[in-house]
């Protein structure tokens, strides 16, 4: 079983896991991201970048009063990447 | 892959999950830190000075209430989800809930406060559920356990029961707080 290259390294894995723990259909701010995951603004915005590039993410840019925003959220096919990834994971503990 | 190195990685998805969601259900912390205090200081003077007990939760609680709407407010700022609108709901209909007894039954009496403990005791429950914290849900049960046994065989130490299980929320949500914030 091969595991998504893209999904494997281990920030956008936290990346990933963090939204979809979120619940589906989810949307955080990149704010709020980059303090829970503890990374910088550009070594955030790259792996978003990557992510956005694959269909995994949605990037949306938009404005709370007059401060720009932008949000992130899973996409449904980024939801079964990472669910197929867990579950690879997890056949992977199996005795075989 | 080794097992060894599926089972490290599955830890982190597992920890990332886990960690966004325990900190969304608490507000970042802060409703353990705000409610463990208000608690804390409400039930401590209800055992120690019950006279000045009444006026601070006449004080405390509206502005407690208020404060915790503001801080689910702001987060929604951060994070839209299914879960965020739904906690949201049900923390107002338990607020508008407890108005409504709290009109009816006396909140000094410890009939009143008994009903207060577990309608904050079924909140952290069902909040936890929605969230899938299991610590939240078993946080939620254990203190409708504890009302009940202190209501039922050890009313006199119900304040002071009350005040430690505030005390030890208000050092989990610091413990937490410092964690999310430094």
């Amino acid at each position: 079983m091969a595991l998504d290259p893209l999904i494997h390294q281990e920030t956008r894995l936290r990346l990933m896991a963090l939204l979809a723990g979120l619940g589906e259909g989810a949307k955080a701010e990149f704010s709020w991201l980059k303090g829970a995951l503890g990374l910088t603004e550009g070594n955030l915005s790259s792996h978003l970048q990557k992510l956005e590039e694959a269909g995994y993410v949605a990037v949306e840019k938009g404005f709370v009063g007059r401060r720009p925003r932008t949000w992130v959220g899973l996409t449904p096919e980024g939801l079964r990447a990472y669910q197929s990834y867990r579950e690879t994971l997890l056949g992977l503990l199996e005795p075989s | 892959m080794k097992p060894e190195e599926a089972h490290k990685l599955l830890n982190i998805a597992e920890a990332a999950e886990a960690e966004g969601r325990l900190r969304l259900s608490l507000l970042g912390g802060w409703s353990l830190v705000l409610w463990g205090g208000i608690w804390t200081l409400g039930y401590g003077l209800a055992a120690l000075a019950p006279a000045w007990a009444g006026l601070f939760w006449v004080l405390a609680a509206p502005l407690g209430i208020l404060v915790s709407f503001f801080l689910g407010i702001r987060q929604g700022r951060w994070v839209q989800s299914e879960r965020g609108h739904l906690t949201f709901a049900l923390w107002g209909l338990l607020t508008l809930f407890y108005l409504y007894w709290s009109s009816l039954l006396s909140p000094k009496g410890l009939a009143g406060q008994g009903l207060l403990v577990s309608l904050v005791a079924l909140g952290l429950a069902l909040t936890g559920r929605i969230w899938q914290v299991r610590g939240l849900l078993s946080a939620g049960l254990g203190l409708f356990l504890l009302d009940a046994l202190l209501y039922h065989l050890l009313p006199q130490a119900f304040p002071w029961g009350m005040a430690l299980a505030g005390f030890g929320a208000f050092l989990y949500g610091t413990q937490l707080l410092w964690r999310w914030t430094r």
